[in-house]
């Protein structure tokens, strides 16, 4: 996608955001001395402007599509970046209910294949070992509680 | 001499402080020169341990890390050609033709040499300049603390990209996201959505973490170069430490360096790239041999190297006097200060001048560890540059998440940080730089305490704000620096248009 495009997209997104922050900040409760600015100020200040430069943006976007062309398409893929995302997002998932090291172990393994490693008893050491490590660093050493799962641990 | 800045020295050189100091010098080496990792990533990695460090080691230990950051970058960029921070980009133009002409150690001795001269300059300037600054800044009031914090955003949008339009974007989405939880004067809860857990704000810790962690794992995975760096033998460059021949040709370099990086490091959004390749650009004009440049001219590797060391000192004049971040390394030490209960700003030399001047001591502590291992520990630390990318970025995920996790001890930290990380991706995808929104997350608060307080002072007066002279100076700096902004971005496009289409456009933003 073109740079003007996405500007637009953008643009649009980001109208469509400042409305509905507008609309919650509008209805946030007036509790302020006369001539003085209560709690819906600087939020309907701070959105107004965001509204002017998306606006801005979009007018920017839209001259910008004239002359305009598709960029060549990247030469780097965004399959594994979207495969670890989408791994990262299951692993927050599971953490509050598998607990640090169940969810780290196995998040930890699929990050270090996607990241190139086929050693399958490398990994696996790697796999166990930093996490847990990292568990007691900070269990023991710094006394910071991590998530616990069903596994006390 | 002021019983504070006695007391600061003594904090500085207890051993805790220095052990910390050195650890973080240590860290700051390996971090900066691995390509692919940055400073900022290594300080915010390293800012959950110093949750349950004492205030003084926990900012010993960063501002090691900081310093020592800016020359391990250089390292790579000679041996390698890969600069390990965007600060050594200019190292690498002379630094990677003296490598290729086996005098690779005489370039990182150079480079070492050079970080502690711009080091060391800066630090004079901190200890000279930080305390009657502090002094002026005592006396501003709410107008003035609101133009201030104004003033360092819109510099920070002027610098930070491209498109002014985007960078003032990037800061007004990010003054929105810090209106989330109570009000700063009434504590009205605000866009909570009924969620306790919202009430205390999106912490920016969680936000920076994710900022800048989750695009770094990104890019390691989409960068195959990056993945497969090899190690340098250690015998094949000789010796680093410089000859005196070498030091004098080189000390007007080093003064360019050293005085251009701090100038540029007090003032916010510039940061060491610019510092660096300015620098470079001066050390060239007023070289005797100009056509060296490129080619293996050792006052190449010194005038950048020198400035970007300088620009951490620079840096933190404007933190640790005014509260403003000189660039997003200082930012996060501002919120490392902030998890402590320190607030950087005036006040701190007012209510605790032995910490102030212990921060300011700690840095100068900070540049002989840098020198120190550096140079007593290039052999064993360049073979470190072969850390397998295999283990170093799962564990940095796992970080980020305890990180996130170990600020409160709440799962709504980790999915803040997760979602600021996404949200750090499609901004880049549009070419919409981060730091302004870092920097919003920091300051916001204070703008918006500022801005409700001087209005309901003058009882919603807005010429309030031009008729303090403190005031009225920071929004006209303001100004300048927006109106900079668009004719610079103006220039660029004019010169664009100009240029023959030979390749296709490149992205403006």
């Amino acid at each position: 996608m073109s740079m003007a495009r996405r500007n637009i997209a953008a643009a649009l997104a980001l109208i469509a955001f400042s409305v509905w922050y507008a609309l919650l900040a509008h209805a946030l409760p007036v509790r302020s001395l006369p001539n003085t600015p209560g709690p819906s100020f600087f939020p309907l200040l701070i959105i107004a402007c965001v509204f002017a430069l998306s606006l801005a943006l979009l007018l920017k976007g839209l001259l910008g599509l004239r002359g305009d062309r598709e960029r060549p398409a990247e030469p780097t893929t965004w399959r594994q970046p979207l495969l670890a995302l989408a791994g990262f997002a299951v692993y927050l998932a599971v953490l509050p209910y598998a607990g640090f090291i169940v969810a780290s172990v196995a998040f930890f393994a699929a990050l270090m294949w996607l990241y190139g490693a086929r050693h399958r008893e490398l990994t696996a050491i790697a796999a166990l070992g930093v996490p847990i490590a990292l568990y007691l660093l900070f269990r023991y050493g710094f006394q910071i509680v991590l998530p616990r799962g069903p596994l006390a641990f | 001499m002021s019983p504070d800045v006695v007391q600061g020295f003594l904090q500085s050189i207890m051993p805790s402080s220095l052990m910390a100091t050195a650890a973080g010098a240590f860290l700051g080496l390996v971090v900066g020169m691995i390509p692919g990792m940055t400073i900022s990533t290594g300080i915010i990695i390293l800012l959950p341990l110093t949750f349950v460090l004492e205030p003084n080691m926990s900012i010993a230990l960063l501002l090691g890390l900081y310093v020592s950051g800016m020359t391990g970058g250089s390292f790579s960029a000679v041996l390698l050609n890969i600069p390990g921070t965007p600060s050594a980009s200019a190292t690498a133009l002379d630094g990677y033709p003296l490598c290729r002409r086996g005098e690779a150690g005489r370039a990182l001795g150079i480079s070492i040499v050079a970080s502690f001269t711009g080091g060391i300059f800066s630090f004079c300037c901190l200890y000279l300049i930080a305390p009657s600054l502090a002094d002026v800044a005592l006396q501003f009031q709410a107008p003035d603390l609101f133009s201030l914090v104004f003033f360092g955003l819109t510099v920070i949008c002027s610098f930070a990209s491209r498109s002014l339009i985007k960078g003032l974007l990037s800061a007004t989405v990010g003054l929105a996201i810090v209106t989330v939880g109570q009000d700063p004067v009434m504590g009205t809860a605000r866009f909570t959505f009924g969620q306790a857990e919202l009430l205390s704000g999106i912490h920016f810790l969680p936000a920076m973490i994710g900022l800048f962690a989750i695009p770094q794992l990104v890019d390691n995975l989409r960068n195959d170069a990056a993945r497969k760096v090899q190690a340098v033998p250690a015998g094949r460059f000789g010796s680093v430490l410089p000859r005196l021949a070498d030091l004098m040709r080189i000390r007007r370099s080093l003064l360019i360096g050293s005085i251009t990086g701090t100038f540029l490091g007090i003032l916010p959004g510039a940061g060491g790239p610019i510092a660096a390749f300015v620098s470079y650009d001066y050390a060239k004009k007023m070289s005797r041999d100009r056509d060296g440049f490129g080619k293996g001219a050792i006052e190449g590797v010194a005038a950048p190297e020198s400035a970007n060391n300088a620009v951490a000192g620079g840096a933190l004049i404007p933190m640790m006097t005014l509260g403003i971040p000189g660039d997003p390394v200082t930012a996060i030490l501002i919120g490392a200060l902030l998890i402590h209960g320190l607030a950087p700003g005036p006040l701190l030399f007012l209510e605790r001048g032995d910490f102030a001047y212990g921060v300011i001591f700690s840095y100068f502590w900070a540049n002989i560890f840098n020198l120190a291992i550096a140079l007593a520990g290039i052999r064993v630390l360049v073979k470190l540059l072969a850390t397998p990318k295999v283990l170093l970025m799962p564990t940095i995920a796992i970080l980020c998440v305890i990180g996130s996790y170990a600020l409160r001890n709440s799962f709504l930290d980790v999915y803040v940080m997760f979602f600021f990380g996404l949200l750090a991706l499609a901004m880049r995808w549009l070419n919409v730089p981060v730091v302004p929104l870092l920097l919003a997350l920091v300051l916001g608060p204070q703008l918006e305490e500022h801005l409700r307080v001087a209005l309901t002072g003058s009882r919603g007066d807005v010429t309030v704000f031009f008729t303090h002279p403190f005031s009225l100076l920071f929004l006209c700096l303001s100004a300048v620096s927006i109106a900079w902004s668009l004719w610079f971005e103006r220039r660029m496009a004019a010169a664009r248009d100009q240029a023959p289409r030979v390749a296709p456009e490149a992205e403006t933003g």
